[in-house]
């Protein structure tokens, strides 16, 4: 296995080194490897993502690439095999995930969407969706940073056709 | 430096909310302007909810006053029912529904007192009337579903009315044009429907059928394929042609279920199918547990069930008939596979109202008026 490694810099100045298969996640960084913007010797520079985010978005990849080689050595594998390897993917996500604050969910959000990395996305949109499914309008405001724009009759216009059903 | 607060664009906002799950996510329709748009009008962004949020699965229970309500019950088994109000704008009083059928969040609802049916989203209250056909006075039996475009993808929710008078003939109801159309000999020679209408899984209907004229395969279900305008027997888990108690139910939008009770001293047994594939439709039964049940629960082809597959327990109800003392009722009971009945008397105050039914109900934002009549957009 080829083992290439390149360095990305975040935007505080921090130096990371990751192999280049897993930073190829990421579509942006595999566009600068294609075109050849990559000087061997020097960081990409990623301006708009710090040091302690980078170093998640980098754990991420580390993590997947692994399991994307596993999915082409064993591509007749039982569906019971599959399964027990979601779960573990799963598993190590939801590990991944737990404990992070929802600030940080945000950051890392942007992260990945910056870099384009439509996996990580999904995980964090799939987490932060967990969230704030069980919490008021007026939490979700806050979370969001969210003017309510309604009058007070619009809000209680939109809660009558809402409570009947479900609450 | 200060620390830049956090602000995700419109794009990654819609990410996380088309993951909410669909009575949350109407919760949330008050937080602001931009959301409320989002979540009540956004044809896309609807769509892409119904792709991406995880599938809730709900009972709902028509009962004898003619009113849907929703069932939940706890772990400890208490049980909270709550009405679903659908307002009849035409007489400004509820509408009286006696039959109700589901799919994708959708509910068709029929009231033979006043010959009108119509489609009803639960959740965003958005209704359509439908426009009876002239033969819809003599249709029984109402099986609901959608064909699928091949290309596209676009699904087009349509039902199938059975004339009753004319074992063969048979109309569809197709909701993007509004409009009707026979079709012939689509059942083979099954027919006579042993249950009151039938279930959706993956846009094709299943309902209890025998056969007109080979009495010998016994009793079956029958597939309809909306897209193909075709239908298929599918085996049941044993092959006979008189059942104790059958009853036809979906689990969690992948699989059929039945609760089968072959003889009066026999359990009650269910059984789920495989992951029925849309393509294949290949179909093997798994029995998931069984109930001693008391025979003052015993259940008929007229009863209905939802079952929790990973729970292992079952929702039925029936209609507690006591003719000495007058006592009637309509019961829920919840039954598990240790056995344990909890029943919930739900009281009865006429007799001719409609028999109490349970309902596979998962909500979901899918807009009944279909874009048909929508400039098209240049994507």
């Amino acid at each position: 296995m080829s083992s290439n490694m390149i360095m990305l810099k975040s935007s505080d100045g921090a130096s990371f080194e990751i192999e280049e298969a897993a930073a190829r996640k990421s579509k942006i960084i595999a566009n600068m490897i294609e075109v050849e913007c990559v000087d061997e010797d020097k960081a990409i520079p990623l301006q708009n993502v710090t040091g302690n985010i980078l170093a998640l978005v980098i754990e991420y990849c580390n993590k997947h690439i692994v399991d994307d080689d596993d999915d082409v050595a064993t591509e007749e594998a039982s569906e019971e095999e599959e399964e027990a390897k979601k779960k573990k993917v799963d598993d190590w996500e939801a590990e991944f995930m737990n404990s992070m604050s929802l600030e940080t969910m945000f950051e890392l959000l942007l992260a990945a969407n910056y870099l384009n990395i439509k996996s990580l996305i999904d995980l964090v949109c799939q987490t932060i969706a967990n969230n704030i499914k069980d919490k008021t309008p007026e939490e979700v405001r806050k979370i969001f940073s969210i003017e309510n724009d309604f009058t007070p009759e619009e809000e209680e216009e939109i809660r009558k056709e809402n409570a009947w059903a479900f609450g | 430096m200060e620390k830049m607060k956090m602000e995700l664009s419109p794009d990654l906002v819609e990410e996380i909310l088309c993951r909410v799950p669909a009575t949350y996510l109407k919760r949330l329709r008050s937080t602001c302007k931009p959301w409320n748009r989002l979540i009540k009008e956004d044809r896309r962004f609807q769509k892409k909810h119904f792709e991406k949020a995880a599938k809730q699965f709900l009972p709902l229970l028509l009962r004898n006053d003619f009113r849907i309500y929703s069932v939940s019950a706890n772990l400890h088994r208490e049980v909270k029912i709550e009405k679903l109000s659908l307002i009849d704008p035409h007489f400004m009083s509820e509408f009286d529904i006696d039959r109700v059928f589901h799919c994708d969040g959708l509910l068709l609802c029929t009231s033979q007192k006043r010959s009108t049916m119509l489609f009803w989203n639960p959740l965003t209250g958005e209704i359509k009337w439908i426009q009876p056909s002239d033969l819809f006075g003599t249709c029984r039996d109402l099986y609901l579903g959608y064909s699928k475009d091949n290309k596209s993808g676009k699904k087009s929710y349509k039902f199938l009315c059975e004339d009753v008078s004319e074992t063969e003939l048979a109309l569809i109801y197709d909701l993007d044009s509004d409009s009707w159309k026979t079709v012939d000999d689509f059942t083979q020679g099954w027919a006579s429907s042993l249950c009151d209408g039938g279930v959706t899984l993956k846009g094709n209907s299943y309902w209890i059928v025998t056969h007109d004229i080979k009495k010998h395969l016994g009793i079956s279900l029958l597939g309809f394929d909306f897209s193909t305008e075709k239908s298929q027997p599918v085996p049941l888990p044993y092959q006979s042609s008189w059942y104790e108690a059958l009853c036809l139910s979906v689990v969690r939008d992948e699989k059929l279920s039945v609760l089968v009770q072959l003889e009066s001293t026999s359990k009650t047994e269910i059984w789920v199918t495989n992951k029925i594939d849309e393509i294949t439709k290949a179909v093997s039964w798994t029995k998931l547990f069984a109930l001693d049940l008391s025979r003052d629960l015993k259940l008929s082809y007229e009863g209905s069930f939802f079952l929790d597959e990973e729970k292992k327990v079952v929702m039925c109800c029936d209609r507690w008939v006591d003719d000495i003392d007058d006592d009637n009722n309509d019961m829920v009971y919840i039954v598990g596979e240790d056995n344990k009945v909890t029943s919930v008397e739900l009281g009865l105050d006429t007799y001719d109202g409609c028999w109490p039914a349970f309902l596979y109900y998962s909500p979901s934002l899918v807009q009944i008026k279909r874009d048909g009549c929508k400039r098209k957009r240049g994507d």
